[in-house]
């Protein structure tokens, strides 16, 4: 019913069960909907750019006026304590705190236009998450559930996974088979990392596990008559289950100490360096899209003393050390790397040296898997108020990492209740921010 | 039973309601109002969007209020600048709030209002009219929506019509101004007019909403009959009266109960959140008695593990989290372990539900003892609690705790204890009309303003009295000094009190005139505690909050999802998916003096919990009107006890908790020093930092098998514990199948599995490691890891 345009990357067809579509669920479409969807199938679709996508989330709402969008000349109240500095990339400046990244510009797009209208944490968050609005009808998935829907797993491998705290992660109407892998965190010591090591504990072969997984196998059965989801779901999260221990993927991939020094070294020993490195690995283990959750960036009081004393540096030197890696595997053609918050800050700075929620001008950055590199989409007006060209909202920029991995915005998923849904309610692609579109802004 | 639309009833209680609104169709409005009718539109038409005009500033300079929460100043905004030429009394069709967006002036917005609508058509007239506005003539004192409730075939379809009552004793019909949602579109679809189309078979809502009011149309659709009769179990009580009701309006046919087993399996995890123990599995299965059912619900409801699970569940409602309590950072999790105690040792007395919410929402730390006494007190409990979990706290009249909250930068916002306190205790999500009208409930941010106001007078900190006490205690610490008596330390004290002076609202600041009000109800008097005038409100028969939320959250407990769910939100706009049942149970649970056991009896008595999982007749395609159970995930800390119960074996949580605590007795939301904080994550015990009840994960997750099939506490316990003692004990392999099967999972094991189990066992080169394969198995199968 759906075909699978990321099957050519996998390694094996997915072992999905697709739900169903009842003429119920089509009739439940909006008159706008069905037409939105009806419009679009002639339509060829554009072939996958990328396959995979690593989301870095600096929740709390980062202040990219300081960091991608700076406003040296702006009134003092506005343009903050940090200067701007020269990049990689003729005519696009950032923050003076991010020297790795401003060496790195090559190999990104800043999207200086990214507007909406939720100035609210948790809304936002599932907002920009889920690239759709929050609605009170429909719990929209987050971008990584809806890829592991649409893209499948690897063998032995989660398609979706987090790393740290990831608010609004969740796979909504879905349902929970497509709730990310979350891993509570990568310690910089082996012991740390005990509780989330994945794996067949010592003394326990796989072996053992097939011989057991065959007795089980054999003797549940009381359940098959229920009529219920949960035993199915459970089912598909066993034989997944199995499929992660034996291959011991995850496990590995979060073993980050196997990576020479040196690399370790360029990632920074950071939680964020630590997580960068660990989501790149998970990606190469064969994960599809892996979210990162960092920092608390809600800085409505000592706004510039934590930014340029612990979230920039860590910032710059994990993500510049990414996208450089990506780049010198060869990766980053097929990974697409987004880092975004779920708004700005205010460009006035308040009475405790503080910006406070801002979402109608934000930048979110781009890079890898068919996006353009080294250039600054959209801008925003002289104070950082509004966009002042290239207006995009947080589905728009969803909808182009949705429409890289080969879906367009009108391709339905069903829900778990047998409800199509369009995967973008709202958002388009933005064709100027990749390969074939011309450049504007 | 037949199926037959209540059509015709319809068509008569619909004949003097507007037509379907189309192109030249216009509904009848004979003066038209800026409130009634010009503003709504506003709403309908989306210019009031956060996105749009609704934006807090405007959008090309033009700013109406969001949502339309303030129709004064959007008169204003409209009319109040002549220059603005947005109203041009003589000249309707210059005005610009037509002309722009109809388009015939640059609109960034595009087309809203084409000059041929129907809308534009009353807008106009209220220009040509003069442009007038009287305030308040369109306050929404009752909405009604006709039919409320109503059976449709499939391939039906039926327009809704919506009266408004104003507060000035005038109706009108308000359909054309309405907004229709529907809550399930499987089931029932809407359109912008109101006109319903039935889909698919099921019992949904449909919200329609005007003026910030929403209200609810309950629509039928009845499945395919099923062949034969089926006729249900006869009513157990209240609850199968209104659920065979339900079912027989949908046409469906009701499972047959439970086996033995699986009722004593089911009602032991959910009272008690672990599994029964291996003799009272014998026990129960060999009685022959008729009324063994209800002797063992008696039974369980009498065990003092009730409670410890009740008192687990009340700190989640409660946001028991030791991130927000005061220093030292080593007496939080005794904090904790005191909250967890105070709630478990009232619901182990079964103490009336409206006294616990009392002794909670009126707490102080002094609670009527005087300065002295509490200081005395509360300097032993604070030194005690440095070397033990051992407290007398829960001897306490009222839990302080719940108010002994610092934020992360001071004191914690009065309007984060107002939505915490709306969700714990109504059940209602206040959380967006902080900021700005709520956009799917009645709420404004005055309300909020309002019920905020009756908390900002608590205090948490040093009170002057508490200060004075301090120094004098010192005083007698300094005086006494040599003189041979040893005082305990001093510890650094504060104390939750009632102070003269409000706290300033931030959020709602705005609002801060609001006289302390509940929520929907009245001003309160607040010359003492307005706390005490809100509960009184709150605990009164008809409140229409109260009783329904924590009747509400007794069934979440039970079927896995409440009536209403999310349990914390029944908004107008949230329907019960029974709302008869609702009532009667809180009607019941008022009546019967808010005693939290009896209703869970009626619960656990009922054919609806009772019912088997497996499907007959039509009923496999239903999964809401409680034709047949459901399969449920196990709750986090359920799964960890349930093992160790099966396991004979315990977990060790760690140093902020006693030890030989099970998982419902850990009382902090979170742990140091052991793993088991992971474990509690994954498996999705909640973290309690929001300020609902909605840090649960629903459902299973992958982490769940592999922490069953691969956690090395958990396959080192497989071949510890009861395995170990059977195998020590000798007994031959079909007496430790046997056995096993009980323990986990609460049944006699068939001919079947005995034979193939036995024969995995004789084959394997060591006996041990055969039953630890065969346990391995068990604990991994989904009749283990779910409830059915």
């Amino acid at each position: 019913m759906f075909p699978s345009t990321c099957q050519r990357w996998s390694h094996r067809p997915s072992r999905r069960i697709f739900l169903r579509v009842g003429t119920a669920g089509l009739a439940g479409l909006s008159l706008n909907e069905a037409l939105r969807l009806k419009s679009e199938e002639p339509v060829a679709q554009k072939a996958p750019q990328a396959a995979n996508v690593i989301m870095v989330f600096l929740t709390g709402g980062p202040s990219t006026i300081d960091m991608w969008d700076m406003k040296p000349d702006a009134p003092d109240a506005i343009r903050g304590e940090f200067k701007p500095r020269e990049t990689s990339v003729a005519g696009i400046q950032i923050c003076e705190h991010m020297p790795h990244v401003a060496q790195a510009m090559k190999l990104l797009t800043l999207v200086r236009s990214v507007s909406h209208t939720i100035a609210e944490h948790t809304q936002g968050q599932s907002y920009v998450m889920t690239g759709n609005a929050p609605s009170p009808s429909v719990a929209y998935p987050s971008l990584g559930s809806l890829t592991a829907k649409l893209c499948g797993s690897n063998r032995g491998m989660p398609a979706y996974a987090t790393l740290g705290n990831v608010p609004a992660r969740a796979a909504g109407d879905l349902g929970t088979a497509f709730d990310p892998f979350a891993i509570a965190g990568v310690g910089e010591q082996a012991e740390k990392r005990a509780a989330d090591t994945i794996g067949l504990p010592d003394g326990f072969t796989a072996e053992d596990l097939a011989r057991r997984v065959a007795i089980r196998n054999r003797i549940d059965r009381r359940l098959d008559g229920a009529s219920s989801d949960l035993p199915a779901q459970l089912d598909r999260f066993q034989s997944e289950a199995v499929d992660i221990l034996l291959s011991d993927k995850v496990n590995q991939a979060l073993c980050v100490e196997k990576e020479p020094e040196s690399v370790r070294d360029t990632y920074g020993r950071s939680s964020f360096g630590l997580h960068a490195l660990a989501a790149r690995r998970l990606i190469e283990a064969g994960a599809r899209f892996v979210t990162i959750g960092f920092g608390d960036w809600d800085t409505h009081a000592n706004n510039f003393t934590r930014l340029r004393q612990t979230l920039l540096p860590q910032l710059d030197q994990g993500l510049a050390a990414l996208l450089t890696d990506l780049q010198d595997r060869g990766k980053l053609d097929e990974t697409i790397v987004y880092c975004t918050g779920e708004f700005g800050r205010t460009p006035g700075v308040n009475s405790t040296s503080g910006r406070d929620h801002w979402a109608r001008a934000m930048t979110s950055l781009v890079a890898g898997g068919g996006f353009h590199r080294g250039r600054a989409y959209g801008s925003t007006d002289s104070e950082g108020f509004e966009p002042a060209s290239g207006r995009c909202s947080p589905d728009d920029l969803s909808a182009t990492i949705l429409e890289q991995l080969g879906f367009p915005p009108s391709h339905a998923v069903s829900t778990r209740s047998g409800r199509p849904i369009p995967i973008f309610k709202k958002g388009n692609p933005v064709a100027a921010l990749t390969g074939s579109g011309a450049e504007t802004g | 039973m037949p199926i037959r639309p209540s059509v015709i009833a319809l068509v008569v209680a619909l004949a003097n309601v507007a037509p379907m609104l189309r192109g030249e169709e216009r509904p009848n409005v004979a003066n038209v109002d800026f409130e009634r009718h010009v503003s709504v539109l506003f709403r309908r038409l989306g210019c009031n969007a956060g996105a749009c005009h609704g934006s807090f500033e405007g959008q090309g300079g033009f700013r109406l209020s969001l949502f339309g929460q303030s129709p004064a100043n959007d008169f204003t905004a409209i009319t109040g600048d002549i220059k603005t030429r947005r109203v041009v009394v003589d000249a309707p069709d210059e005005s610009l709030i037509l002309a722009k967006p109809s388009q015939r002036v640059d609109h960034e917005g595009g087309l809203r209002l084409p000059k041929d609508s129907w809308e534009y058509a009353i807008i106009r007239r209220w220009i040509a009219d003069g442009a007038r506005y009287t305030a308040n003539r369109g306050h929404v004192h009752r909405l009604v929506v006709e039919p409320a409730s109503v059976r449709l075939a499939p391939g039906d379809s039926l327009p809704l019509s919506v009266v408004a009552q104003f507060a000035d004793g005038t109706s009108e019909t308000t359909t054309a101004f309405s907004e229709f949602r529907p809550t399930d579109e499987t089931v029932v679809t809407v359109d912008a007019d109101g006109r319903v189309a039935a889909v698919g078979p099921g019992y949904t809502s449909i919200i329609a909403s005007y003026r910030g009011m929403f209200v609810h149309a309950s629509i039928v659709v009845p499945f395919p009959p099923a062949d034969g009769p089926s006729p249900h179990l006869s009513p157990a009580n209240l609850i199968d009266e209104e659920i065979d009701g339900r079912l027989d309006l949908l046409s469906l046919a009701s499972s047959p109960s439970s086996s033995d087993a699986e009722f004593l399996r089911r009602a032991t995890l959910d009272v008690l959140g672990t599994l029964p123990n291996v003799g009272d599995v014998r026990d129960f299965l060999a009685d022959d008695d008729l009324d063994k059912r209800a002797r063992a619900t008696d039974r369980l409801l009498a065990h003092p593990r009730r409670a410890t699970v009740w008192a687990a569940k009340m700190c989640d409602v409660t946001a028991c989290n030791v991130d927000t309590m005061e220093s030292p950072a080593a007496l939080r999790p005794k904090r904790a372990k005191m909250w967890h105690d105070w709630f478990r040792h009232r619901f182990a007395e079964n103490v009336r539900y409206d006294e616990i919410a009392r002794a909670v929402l009126c707490a102080t730390s002094r609670g009527g003892e005087t300065i002295e006494r509490w200081v005395e007190d509360e300097i032993r409990r604070e030194n005690g609690a440095l070397v033990s979990f051992e407290s007398d706290y829960c001897q306490r009249r009222e839990l302080d705790l719940y108010w002994r909250r610092i934020g992360a930068d001071g004191p914690t916002p009065i309007e984060d204890f107002a939505e915490l306190t709306a969700s714990a205790f109504l059940g209602l999500r206040l959380h967006c009309a902080r900021c700005h009208h709520h956009p799917y409930d009645r709420w404004s941010q005055r309300d909020f303003a309002g019920f905020a106001q009756i908390l900002s007078r608590v205090r948490f900190d040093s009170s002057t009295e508490l200060r004075s006490e301090i120094n004098r205690q010192l005083e007698i610490r300094r005086q006494n000094r040599g003189s041979g008596v040893t005082y305990p330390p001093l510890p650094r004290l504060q104390e939750v009190y009632l102070s003269a002076s409000r706290r300033p609202l931030v959020d709602a600041a705005a609002e801060a005139s609001a006289l302390p009000t509940a929520p929907g109800g009245p001003v309160l008097d607040d010359s003492s505690d307005a706390r005490n005038s809100f509960t009184d409100w709150l605990v009164q028969p008809n409140n229409p909050y109260f009783a329904k939320s924590f009747v509400n959250r007794i069934w979440a407990k039970y079927f896995g999802a409440g009536l209403v769910e999310p349990v914390d939100d029944m908004s107008a706009s949230n329907p019960s998916r029974h709302p008869s049942l609702l009532d009667r149970l809180a009607a019941e649970f008022v009546r019967c003096g808010y005693d939290i056991a009896h209703i869970e009896r009626l619960i656990l008595n009922s054919n609806a919990y009772q019912r088997s999982t497996r499907s007959v007749a039509n009923n496999g395609a239903d999964s809401r009107a409680f034709s047949h159970a459901s399969v449920r995930p196990l709750p986090a800390e359920t799964l960890i006890d349930a093992l160790n119960t099966a396991l004979e074996t315990m977990d060790d949580f760690g140093p902020d908790v006693p030890g030989g605590s099970t998982a419902y007795d850990v009382a902090p939301n979170r742990l140091n020093g052991t793993d088991l904080d992971t474990v509690f994550r994954f498996l999705g015990r909640p973290d309690r930092r929001s300020l609902c009840d909605c840090d649960r994960a629903l459902g299973p997750s992958i982490r769940q098998p592999i922490y069953l099939m691969s956690d090395p506490r958990v396959i080192a316990k497989i071949s510890q514990g009861r395995l170990a003692r059977l195998l020590a004990e000798g007994s031959d392999n079909r007496t430790i199948l046997t056995e096993l099967y009980l323990a986990t999972l609460s049944r006699f094991p068939d001919e079947d599995e005995l034979a193939y189990l036995d024969s995995q066992v004789s084959a394997a080169s060591d006996r041990s490691a055969g039953f630890t394969d065969v346990l391995w198995g068990i604990i991994n199968t989904r009749e283990f890891s779910t409830n059915h």
